[in-house]
């Protein structure tokens, strides 16, 4: 790690640790390269009640690249079924891939996912789920997205 | 490991009761580090970023981090300016932060201060209508005497000094660089500046001559002795720049090391990773208003590889392939075995459609995991578990929108 990624991690953990976002909440950070957040949308959507746990993995490069985002799938847990989505938990956003920025952080990113799901008219999974699942890496950011679709 | 480090600063260090001070501290920090401007630099859509931090930025995606214009960065401003208003607000920070403070957490303060080692003793005028104006949050007015003490500037969630060994470092209530204690006072007395070293300015010179000129340094030099006035002792030491690593030579790539006297140990990779994260180091350092020493900044630089030697080991780790498959398999037998029955002991589902394909799917999964095992036990749905091409996946969200692109 790097001294400007532990830093920013500090920080952005002293941050969240104060309050998250509303629909937002800290599971666990036990390092500086780890941590599981819960969301939740609120209000009116199609995912009412539904409570998702996210998996941010950070790079010594972070903020400078992105962090590895996972929806977390396994016994207790489920990835929304949504467009953008995979089963195994794989998110297709520009904002995890190409069009991270160093100014995004933790909470802007659950707050963009929150947002994306709150958008979302209708369940479903992306229409090449299975292919995509059978052949994807272990990480998304090792898997070559395209970005199209920003109605979602 | 404390994950929260008492010296981590932060806008919310502030009352949530005073929005507009969470507000003001928030605005004087970058973007990217979330920390205080270090060497602002103006880009040309307006926004301003340390130079080391959009240095990094750009070396990934030449865009501002903030609103994507393009940017360069030979186009990088310094914002002197904004710098010395960060510094400022350094200064005034912790008089800030005690002024706000409830009384309880004040007094406490005050008492430990005065055991403390004097920081240097700067009293702001607009000091008493700060806290006029914040009547509500500061009932406790200290007496003149208390004050005086309680004006340490330091962070709140520092530890005191006073049980600090003379040895340990602390951090400059000015402009928050490390340094062992004992040093401290000289340090500010100084007003901040580096030690004085004894810096040979003609060297350097010379050094970045010879990488810019190459061999017309030789000729360059008796010009400027006999034709030219005599110039300011030190120059402002030229920027370095990043060269087309990958169509030179290793040969090629050793020289700029040599020329730029920085260690020539190392792959290729290792060695371009090098000189580039030294030019970013030494460009940003120009943008400051105390630029450290060459000696520093190599010093930050070998810091910098040890980490990420570190990292890599670490990612190395991580990726361990499973050679001989017969092996692995015969040694984890058990687990595979236990994960196996697991399975095969579910409750079967009765009605539904949906849960039957997951059975089958279920049982799919244990006829292929036979061979070789993935690390997730879940086995729905079916994996198949030899990946090939593992990094060439081509994802379309929606194959319909494809011709649209």
């Amino acid at each position: 790690m790097s001294a400007i990624s532990t830093k920013r991690l500090q920080k952005e953990l002293a941050e969240i640790r104060k309050g998250c976002p509303a629909g937002i909440t800290l599971l666990e950070a036990d390092d500086l390269a780890v941590w599981f957040l819960s969301i939740e949308v609120l209000g009116e959507s199609v995912y009412k009640g539904e409570v998702f746990s996210l998996r941010f993995k950070f790079g010594p490069r972070y903020p400078i690249e992105s962090p590895e985002v996972v929806f977390v799938v396994d016994n207790t847990h489920q990835a929304p079924i949504h467009p953008h989505v995979y089963s195994n938990g794989h998110i297709c956003a520009s904002i995890l891939g190409s069009e991270w920025s160093p100014v995004l952080s933790t909470s802007a990113v659950c707050i963009t996912l929150q947002s994306m799901l709150a958008s979302c008219p209708k369940k479903e999974r992306p229409t090449d789920n299975d292919r995509y699942v059978r052949t994807a890496p272990l990480s998304p950011k090792d898997a070559r997205f395209q970005y199209h679709d920003d109605t979602v | 490991m404390d994950l929260t480090d008492s010296d981590i600063t932060d806008p919310t260090d502030f009352p949530a009761s005073l929005p507009s001070l969470v507000a003001l501290d928030a605005a004087l920090r970058c973007a990217v580090c979330k920390d205080f401007f270090k060497g602002p630099v103006l880009l040309t859509c307006g926004h301003t970023f340390c130079s080391f931090c959009i240095r990094e930025a750009l070396s990934e995606h030449k865009e501002c981090p903030s609103c994507r214009k393009p940017v360069s960065d030979q186009s990088l401003h310094r914002n002197t300016t904004l710098e010395e208003v960060v510094l400022a607000f350094l200064r005034a920070r912790p008089e800030i932060l005690t002024a706000v403070k409830p009384p309880e957490l004040k007094r406490k303060r005050a008492r430990s201060d005065s055991s403390a080692v004097a920081g240097p003793s700067v009293h702001r005028q607009d000091e008493d209508v700060e806290e006029a104006s914040d009547d509500e949050v500061v009932e406790y007015s200290p007496s003149e005497g208390e004050r005086q003490r309680s004006i340490s500037p330091r962070k709140s969630k520092e530890s005191t000094p006073g049980s600090a060994a003379p040895t340990s470092f602390v951090s400059c209530p000015i402009c928050i660089e490390y340094m062992p204690m004992i040093e401290l006072n000289e340090h500010l007395d100084r007003n901040c500046a580096a030690p004085r070293k004894k810096f040979k300015a003609d060297e350097g010179k010379l050094a970045w001559q010879s990488l810019l000129n190459g061999k017309g340094k030789a000729k360059e030099k008796p010009r400027l002795k006999n034709g030219t006035k005599k110039r300011s002792p030190s120059p402002p030491p030229t920027r370095m720049v990043k060269h087309n690593y990958h169509i030179m030579s290793e040969k090629d790539i050793r020289a700029l090391l040599t020329d730029a006297s920085l260690s020539t140990d190392g792959s290729k990779k290792a060695m371009v990773a090098r000189h580039s994260h030294f030019v970013t180091l030494f460009n940003a350092n120009l943008d400051t208003m105390r630029p450290k020493s060459r000696k520093e900044l190599i010093k930050e630089l070998e810091a910098w590889e040890a980490g990420k030697e570190m990292d890599d080991r670490q990612k190395k780790k991580r990726k361990e392939k499973v050679e001989d498959t017969k092996q692995y398999e015969a040694a984890n037998q058990d687990q595979f075995k236990s994960m196996i029955n697991s399975i095969k002991s579910r409750p079967k589902p009765s009605s539904s459609a949906l849960t039957t394909t997951s059975a089958k799917f279920a049982l799919t999964a244990t006829d292929e995991t036979k061979g070789f095992f993935d690390s997730s036990p879940a086995p729905s749905p079916p994996k198949n578990l030899k990946r090939d091409g593992e990094n060439e996946v081509i994802v379309l969200c929606d194959s319909s929108d494809v011709e649209a692109l």
